[in-house]
């Protein structure tokens, strides 16, 4: 974080908290603006953020969130990310509170990523398995979970004060090797680990972790099949805020594997009465978002399907402020929706699909998404553009903020999207718990990129790492 | 490059005093707008024509949507003999060929209309492209569906049109549906020579629910083929043989080299010598026909696709010293040039020139929302490059560049989606 008059601007969303969150960081800006030779920050602006200091101790000591944002803050913080290499590992990456990446360390996750050939594609590319949430964290911080899509296992991490990992356990999820695990959900009442592989029958597996981060797994199997559709794509499992359900997002009801001598996919294929069905979820079937009932073993209960109100409803992200809301991302919609579930577990689809500008081809691939902590900002990721959008949320009204909000990072030219167009293939994001950076995988760039967040949701690059190439996935952090 | 170095005497007229391009709108009411352009190339308009004949209007009768540039995947409507004595320009809405008188300040007066005799099924005719044999006083008619894709016009010494009985087709036995892009005599007027590009136009092959044209239909094997032409079938280019009284013999079906062979481009100072352009190809090559009316084609260059495969690159220009290619990208709402260096071809500027943006409705088969450009057409000079760009409404010119950069210098209104074919002096 710069501090002189080119400073990078502020989200709005920061203003409040932010402005302490800022003062709290006061020693480690220091440090680092020693390092940066920041001679413009002058005597006047130390003195009032060192008087700031101790006003923000006093709130963040009030409020934990705010407290462990600003601890965030103020360090800088953790981000983890997975190679998905055939001898799968963990990077652990350093973020200073300039936003700025250093790798700290390569753990070895003790099980095997899917390289660089896409189970579900055949090919080379990014984005192996079309899922996101492949690492995660515990909410203490005590544990991170890394699937491992190539051997169908899991990995569990001790995580200790400097954010350093030891690896813990690696069990299989209990499908056989074709199975894909690509996304986990943590219930930390009942101790359960739901994990979703790419290929069904049997796309959702369930672990149980002791108090001590060991795995093992259990003899549940859950579908997102239908009796029309033996073949579904889940995506992404994400648990509501209360625990009570688990909600799948979704993107094929047919395998992407038929192409065209071309090598182009062949997107629509003829039902058994002869008219012709995308191969993308929810177009227009009403099923393309699943919900679980979660019972208190963390055991599920059957599955409702739910209409997403588009195509490919990619990725579902609670809103941090609303428990009940959520953000859809559609894939092949090239939007976003907004949701609510109720207390029994009835989705709804509240708001209109606000579509990115899809000049550039169809479908644009919008699948990842961040929301600011304030829940006034959606980054969105779009796979087939090489770049991200940001969306404003108000009340129940989304709207464009900057589309694109990043220039395109290129790739090497060697991958197309379904749309045709050559593409970098970013993939998983991750926005910092202070929302004042954002972590973006360009795997077909070999690139990790890190923005600061602009107070009109444009980005600006401030860091760039190399990792290795199109494989990896996965970012978690605090 | 010197533009100057070939420069024949007419050329250099041609630039002194500006000179004369001709387009149609293919609107319901067809008409040809007359426009002067100036030594700075800038464009005015001097008069808007009625050719007698119906266009197609904004309806593309090639793939069946309601409103679309480019309605009939052709090139050539509206050409000039070479003397400029006469003008002429199809009507693709009712299937007829307008003729007109060129007079002083190249001003037109319409002399005849005549149908080519092939019938109007549904709401458009399809006839779309020209040529012209001054030896021979023949004009020959491609239209987009067949059978009779080729029908065939004598003109008279005073521009009057008489439909002849010939009609020839650019079908094959195992092909009833493919769709010929516009034929092209050779310098020699020995052999017509027809582009190609689709085995099965998008009316037939239809759309998915969605709106996305269906480009991929069960072979007679089952597995999936590409409804492009030469692609890779290789059978793009048919080529006839010219006889002495103008009619044509049996075609002969020849290898384009690549998907979909659009363009048909001969060198003004190589007259064996011509540059295929390719739709689904997505480039160019250089390509020589020789004696036997056999044709030789050269590795396909590509132009950059990162935008979408399936670019569309259709209609070209040559410079008037064969050393500049233009090429319009239908798909990219733009043009890419290229250098010719004896048997070379190498790309110069890819693209040469910005997009220039519609109005968002409109997207080719790569799935880019697109400005739809088609013809195009150099002065005879060099200097300057007209560009229709359909779905923004705008003929656009550009001064050119011996690097084969575009400089944008004049641009005017025109009818919306409909307009086609460029031709002037």
């Amino acid at each position: 974080m710069r501090l002189n008059g080119s400073a990078i601007a502020r989200p709005r969303y920061l203003a409040s908290k932010g402005k302490h969150k800022e003062q709290m960081s006061v020693a480690k800006e220091m440090t680092e603006m020693h390092t940066e030779k920041s001679e413009t920050v002058n005597r006047r602006a130390f003195l009032q953020m060192v008087a700031g200091v101790a006003a923000g101790a006093v709130i963040a000591g009030a409020i934990p969130e705010i407290a462990a944002a600003q601890q965030s803050n103020r360090l800088g913080g953790h981000l983890y990310m997975q190679t998905n290499e055939t001898r799968n590992a963990i990077i652990h990456y350093r973020w200073a509170a300039s936003g700025a990446l250093t790798e700290v360390d390569r753990v070895a996750t003790g099980g095997a990523g899917s390289g660089e050939l896409s189970p579900i594609y055949h090919i080379k590319r990014p984005n192996d398995f079309e899922g996101a949430g492949s690492v995660n964290l515990t909410p203490d911080r005590r544990f991170l979970f890394t699937t491992n899509a190539g051997d169908n296992s899991v990995s569990s991490f001790a995580v200790d004060k400097e954010g350093r990992l030891k690896l813990l356990d690696v069990k299989p999820t209990g499908n056989p090797t074709s199975g894909g695990a690509k996304s986990l959900a943590y219930a930390p009442s009942s101790r359960t680990l739901f994990v979703l592989h790419t290929f069904g029958p049997d796309h959702l597996r369930l672990m149980s972790v002791d108090n001590k981060g060991k795995l093992t797994a259990r003899p549940e199997r859950y579908s997102v099949n239908t009796r029309d559709w033996p073949n579904r794509v889940p995506t992404m499992a994400v648990l509501s805020p209360d625990g009570k359900f688990l909600v799948l997002g979704t993107t094929f009801d047919e395998l992407p594997s038929r192409k065209n001598p071309d090598g182009s996919l062949i997107l629509w294929i003829p039902r058994p009465d002869g008219t012709l069905h995308v191969i993308a979820s929810n177009a227009p079937d009403p099923d393309g978002i699943v919900v679980f009932p979660v019972g208190g073993d963390g055991g599920l209960g059957a599955p409702s399907l739910y209409d997403a109100k588009g195509a490919s409803p990619f990725y579902i992200t609670f809103l941090h402020n609303r428990p009940d809301t959520f953000i859809i991302g559609y894939a092949v919609s090239d939007g976003l929706a907004m949701g609510r579930i109720d207390a029994n577990g009835k989705v709804s689809v509240i708001s209109p699909l606000v579509k990115i500008d899809t000049s550039a081809g169809l479908p644009s691939e919008l699948c990842w998404l961040a929301v600011s902590p304030d829940d006034r900002f959606v980054f969105t990721t779009n796979f087939g553009y090489s770049y991200m959008s940001s969306y404003l949320i108000d009340g129940n009204v989304l709207s464009i903020a900057k589309d694109p909000a990043v220039p395109k990072v290129p790739g090497d030219g060697t991958f197309r999207a379904i749309n045709g167009t050559v593409s970098s293939g970013p993939s998983d994001s991750w926005l910092t718990p202070d929302g004042a950076y954002l972590y973006q995988i360009y795997g077909n760039a070999s690139k990790l990129v890190g923005y600061a967040t602009q107070s009109d949701g444009s980005l600006k690059e401030i860091t760039s790492v190399k990792i290795p190439y199109n494989s990896p996935q996965g970012l978690a952090g605090f | 490059m010197s533009k100057q170095m070939n420069m024949s005497k007419e050329m250099s007229m041609s630039s002194h005093g500006g000179g004369h391009l001709y387009m149609q709108t293919n609107e319901v009411k067809n008409c040809i707008i007359h426009y002067h352009r100036s030594a700075n190339g800038t464009l005015t308009e001097v008069q808007r024509v009625a050719t007698g004949g119906a266009g197609s209007g904004t309806f593309k009768p090639i793939s069946g949507q309601e409103s679309a540039p480019n309605s009939f995947e052709g090139a050539g409507s509206v050409i000039l003999s070479p003397d400029r004595k006469f003008l002429f320009a199809t009507n693709g809405g009712d299937n007829s060929v307008s003729s007109f008188a060129v007079g002083d300040q190249g001003r037109l007066t319409l002399i005849d209309t005549k149908p080519t005799g092939n019938a109007v099924e549904g709401k458009s005719g399809t006839a779309k492209s020209l040529a012209y044999s001054p030896s021979k006083d023949m004009l020959y008619v491609v239209h987009s569906f067949g059978p009779d894709h080729i029908r065939l016009m004598s003109v008279s010494s005073d521009g009057k049109l008489t439909p002849r009985m010939e009609r020839y087709t650019a079908n094959t036995p195992e092909k009833p549906h493919r769709v010929p892009t516009m034929g092209v005599l050779s310098p020699d007027e020995k052999f017509f020579l027809v582009g190609t590009t689709f085995d099965l136009p998008i009316a037939i092959s239809g759309t998915y629910p969605d709106g996305s044209p269906i480009l991929w239909v069960p072979g007679p094997d089952g597995k999936p083929k590409s409804v492009a032409s030469n692609a890779p079938d290789p059978d793009g280019i048919v080529i006839f043989r010219v006889n002495a009284n103008g009619t044509l013999s049996d075609p002969s079906f020849q290898d384009g080299g690549g998907g979909s062979p659009f363009y048909i481009a001969f060198l003004h100072n190589r007259p064996d010598t011509f540059i295929l352009g390719y739709a689904v190809g997505d480039g160019v090559s250089m390509c020589r026909i020789d004696e036997d009316g056999r044709i030789g084609v050269g590795k396909v260059v590509p132009i950059n696709t990162r935008r979408g495969a399936i670019a569309e690159l259709c209609w070209m220009s040559v410079s008037p010293d064969d050393r500049l290619l233009y090429a319009t990208v239908f798909g990219y709402s733009n043009l890419t040039t290229f250098h010719i260096d004896g048997p070379e071809i190498r790309v110069a500027k890819d693209p040469a020139c910005p997009d220039v943006e519609g109005d968002g409705t409109f997207r080719g088969l790569c799935g880019d929302v697109s400005s739809g450009p088609s013809d195009n057409w150099v002065s005879p000079d060099g200097d300057y490059l007209y560009q229709i760009y359909g779905n923004a409404s705008k003929l656009v010119g550009y001064a050119t560049n011996p690097a084969g950069s575009l400089e944008e210098v004049t641009s005017v209104a025109i009818p919306y989606n409909s307009p086609q074919g460029l031709a002037g002096f």
